[in-house]
């Protein structure tokens, strides 16, 4: 998958999480708490929205809303785990 | 037209709602913070009846727990009855909002589910509101709650719903005024009282509550003049197998409960334990420590995947994971035993 289609799903899932968010004016290198209002909640309900839709899986330890500053962050972590 | 918001910022810890306002409105002050990080050590746990649901639930805090809003010396804190409030003021909004004007924040119950929903829930939610500002224009306050989001946060309430709610809750329902007020319906008036040093860093405290911390000592002992209601209280570091215990309870449930109460309060522990590290070295009471810091770092992290473990056994209901609540919560308490360990012989 190149990177602009996984970054496409990537952003489907999170229109999913959070539906009041225009994923087509987002902007991927806006922190996403500041910006987008995604909380220790909502972070990890996306995460498990992505281990759905990409078969894959998040380490409990990487559930951490800190360790994802903007969507880029998201974007990586998934396309580390799918390789 | 007035309008008037008091100051606060957003807490760093939250858990519990008297924390949060506590937190809100001083948590920032440098010299408030001699008295929070002089407390705020021992854990404590015990099983209470659910207010809402009547199920049984495991009480986990941070003492001095919700009498810290009282007995801070950096608060002014005053009861005001209802029968007060309607003598002064004739109604809830003008009280509230002269309150706020001489620079008083507002605590008290209020049935939320006339906030959520509308005035005609046919059920009711009582819950501790902080109040700190007020618009005339919108006719809102400024509330800060966890009952509006997934989290704490602050947000605006009609003066309508306030009132609705303050009407609609009774005396026995004013679970915080009831306990120590018996009969008796009000609200906490509450200011800050920060125009000299009034509580220095306590190293001697620090260090006592520390050792009574690691050895799950009954620190309720040292209150019983004020209060002795409490036989089945778990203290310290015992509080992980108390809450590990709950965990393994409400996941094998039949119908499994995703309660994240406990949990978080033992992480908003550590967060405040690792501030209070760095606070002590920065102050010269603790001679810098690196290893220290990073160790007590990875406690930190481990109380935080297990928080977020729980949110998301929640989300995809897999209960099969007990396992790795045992493994978190047990690994952190064994490393938090030896750096506190440390700390203690080094104050």
């Amino acid at each position: 998958m190149d990177k602009e289609a996984l970054t496409a799903k990537v952003l489907k899932i999170f229109s999913e999480v959070l539906p009041e968010i225009d994923t087509n004016k987002l902007d991927m290198a806006a922190e996403l708490t500041a910006t987008y209002g995604v909380n220790s909640v909502s972070i990890i309900q996306f995460i498990v929205g992505l281990e759905n839709a990409f078969g894959i899986e998040f380490a409990d330890s990487e559930l951490a809303l800190g360790l994802y500053y903007d969507m880029n962050d998201v974007v990586k972590a998934v396309a580390a785990k799918i390789g | 037209m007035s309008k008037k918001v008091l100051p606060t910022s957003y807490p760093m810890i939250t858990s519990w709602q008297w924390h949060a306002t506590l937190f809100s409105i001083i948590g920032d002050d440098e010299k408030a913070k001699n008295w929070i990080f002089s407390n705020y050590i021992q854990l404590r746990c015990y099983n209470i009846e659910e207010i809402f649901t009547g199920d049984e639930m495991l009480l986990a805090d941070m003492m001095p727990g919700s009498s810290s809003l009282k007995e801070c010396p950096y608060l002014l804190f005053s009861l005001m009855t209802k029968e007060q409030i309607e003598s002064y003021c004739g109604d809830i909004i003008t009280f509230i909002k002269k309150t706020i004007d001489l620079g008083g924040y507002v605590y008290g119950v209020f049935d939320e589910a006339k906030i959520l929903c509308d005035s005609g829930a046919d059920y009711k939610f009582p819950h501790e509101l902080f109040i700190f500002g007020y618009d005339d224009e919108t006719k809102q306050f400024n509330v800060g709650d966890f009952t509006f989001g997934e989290h704490y946060s602050y947000t605006t309430v009609s003066f309508a719903d306030v009132k609705n709610g303050y009407d609609s809750i009774s005396a026995p329902e004013d679970h915080i005024f009831k306990d120590d007020y018996k009969g008796r319906r009000g609200i906490y008036v509450i200011q800050k009282n920060l125009g000299d040093t009034y509580y220095e860093l306590d190293t001697k405290y620090i260090k006592d509550t520390l050792i009574e911390y690691l050895e799950s000592k009954d620190s309720k002992n040292h209150f019983r003049m004020m209060r002795n209601r409490f036989n089945d209280t778990v203290f310290g570091v015992n509080v992980y197998d108390a809450v590990l215990k709950q965990i393994g309870k409400q996941l094998s449930a039949e119908d499994p409960d995703f309660d994240i109460r406990a949990l978080h309060l033992l992480y908003d522990h550590k967060v405040l334990m690792m501030e209070r590290l760095k606070y002590m070295m920065d102050k010269g009471v603790l001679e810098f420590n690196d290893e220290i810091l990073n160790g007590y770092m990875e406690v930190e992290n481990t109380m935080l995947t297990a928080r977020n473990l729980l949110i998301k056994t929640s989300i995809t209901g897999n209960v099969d994971c007990i396992d790795r609540f045992e493994k978190y919560l047990m690994s952190a308490k064994e490393k938090e035993i030896a750096i506190l360990s440390k700390v203690v012989d080094l104050l």
